[in-house]
């Protein structure tokens, strides 16, 4: 898996490191020339939020060149791995991006002296921890979705296979969102109940009573997790063996 | 004598049209098999189904024994008629990544072959001419020590020196025990190396027969076999 991972980052190195360039020249950009702070954090974020845009794109591209490929389709390797290869490749870009928002954004929260959000990150450190959890997993979990609605799209030899595939996207994106619903009622996990309890009350902003809450873990949210984590594992044997049987070069 | 390759009734349909219809063919080591069609016969299915590429419809396929998947990837190297390579890959990176992939690939052998092609590793591989790029391929497809070859068009689009140069190449280089199977339709370039010849129209095969029975039964050489066959 490591050997296609080294491929998949080195076909896609002129573009990752483009990226890496301007998000980097953009973020100085704004830094040596613009003075509104609320200006500065929009564009900010939007060069962030382009950024990742860019880097989810790239493993969906890289993936489906894969599966069409001949050096690719020709290899000894198990299909599991052609799946697990791109995926890994974009939560890693995905991670250090996300690395590099957190350190800018503690920069950011220092220098501008912005305590309320580090007061609430000390005070819900838990919920911290599974909101970035929950980011990851969220990432992971949706290349699977889109990566089984792509190898169904492929795996039709007909005209209009790519309406199919964004068809069969929603579908099971729209099917388990309900399921979830219906089993679990709709429970989210690593969300900061701060911003939904009622009973903590702030003045311009800046809080001045928080109840303290324990960790948001509940059996619901667990479950949630686990059904996706089913539902994952299984769109991952099928694409195996979609892989196998029906894709063709 | 077990057989190479194994393939019994293999139909291969899209909607109402037959690439190959209700094929049987039956290969053993040591051949050099030349299979002749003219365009669109289906040299090209028959072989990307040998090598997983593509899925038949109906019937069964095997190589050494072994049902066509991850186990038959490793036995069989396939040249097929476009590049095995990526385009930011320089020739040097082509042969890593063989080597890599492959634990049959005879590093030693490939940059033997390197040199017999006048490839310099440097080399980018977007900037090779079509005749070197097939060379490449060719170099990659030789250098592991597979059981079965095949190769597409290899002389397909090359000038009459490079033809010459990539004859010399297949049989110098392939592995003795195994058995290679080249598609094309320039056969009087190729006869010379065949032990025996396989003739597809219309995906159904016509003819299998060794070139020295073809010769002593139908006082024949291939190419004129191929254009009696081919005759409209």
């Amino acid at each position: 898996m490591m050997k296609l991972l080294k491929y998949d980052f080195k076909r896609n190195s002129a573009k990752l490191l483009g990226v890496a360039v301007v998000l980097i020249l953009a973020q100085l950009s704004i830094m040596l020339l613009m003075n509104d702070i609320t200006l500065i954090i929009v564009i900010t974020l939007l060069t962030y939020m382009i950024a990742g845009v860019i880097l989810f794109i790239t493993p969906i591209r890289t993936y489906s060149y894969n599966l069409k490929a001949y050096h690719r389709k020709l290899l000894p390797v198990h299909s599991l791995k052609t799946i697990i290869s791109p995926i890994a490749m974009g939560f890693i870009c995905l991670l250090i991006l996300g690395l590099i928002m957190l350190i800018h954004g503690y920069v950011y929260l220092t220098v501008y002296d912005n305590t309320q959000i580090l007061y609430i990150i000390k005070t819900y450190p838990m919920d911290t921890i599974i909101s970035l959890l929950s980011a990851c997993w969220i990432i992971i979990n949706m290349f699977i979705t889109i990566f089984l609605a792509i190898t169904i799209a492929t795996s039709i030899r007909s005209k209009g296979s790519f309406w199919i595939g964004i068809v069969v996207f929603f579908i099971i994106v729209n099917g388990l969102s309900w399921l979830d619903n219906l089993l679990f009622g709709g429970a989210e996990w690593g969300f900061f109940r701060i911003f939904a309890d009622e009973s903590n009350s702030s003045v311009n902003g800046v809080l001045t009573n928080m109840n303290s809450l324990q960790t948001s873990i509940s059996g619901g949210m667990i479950g949630s997790f686990i059904f996706e984590l089913v539902c994952s594992v299984a769109f991952l044997y099928v694409m195996v063996k979609l892989i196998d049987r029906k894709v063709e070069a | 004598m077990s057989s190479l390759l194994q393939m019994n009734s293999i139909t291969k349909s899209y909607g109402s049209k037959f690439a190959l219809n209700d094929v049987s063919l039956e290969i053993g080591p040591g051949k050099i098999v030349g299979l002749l069609g003219s365009n669109g016969s289906g040299k090209s299915t028959l072989m990307k189904m040998v090598t997983g590429l593509l899925q038949p419809t109906r019937g069964t396929l095997t190589v050494t024994g072994l049902p066509v998947g991850l186990k038959s990837k490793a036995l069989v190297s396939f040249m097929p008629d476009r590049p095995l390579t990526e385009s930011w890959m320089k020739v040097r990176d082509a042969i890593t990544f063989f080597q890599e992939f492959y634990d049959d690939f005879d590093i030693v052998k490939a940059r033997e072959m390197l040199q017999f092609m006048k490839l310099n590793e440097s080399d980018r591989v977007s900037v090779l001419s079509k005749g070197m790029s097939e060379r490449l391929q060719l170099t990659l497809a030789l250098s592991r020590d597979a059981r079965l070859y095949l190769l597409d068009e290899p002389i397909g689009g090359v000038d009459p020196v490079a033809r010459g140069k990539i004859l010399d190449a297949i049989v110098e280089y392939y592995n003795e025990d195994s058995s290679i199977i080249i598609s094309t339709h320039l056969v009087r370039d190729i006869e010379r190396i065949f032990d025996e010849v396989v003739f597809i129209r219309e995906g159904e095969i016509v003819m299998h027969e060794e070139v020295e029975n073809i010769r002593i039964k139908y006082g024949k050489s291939v190419d004129d076999m191929f254009k009696e066959v081919y005759a409209e």
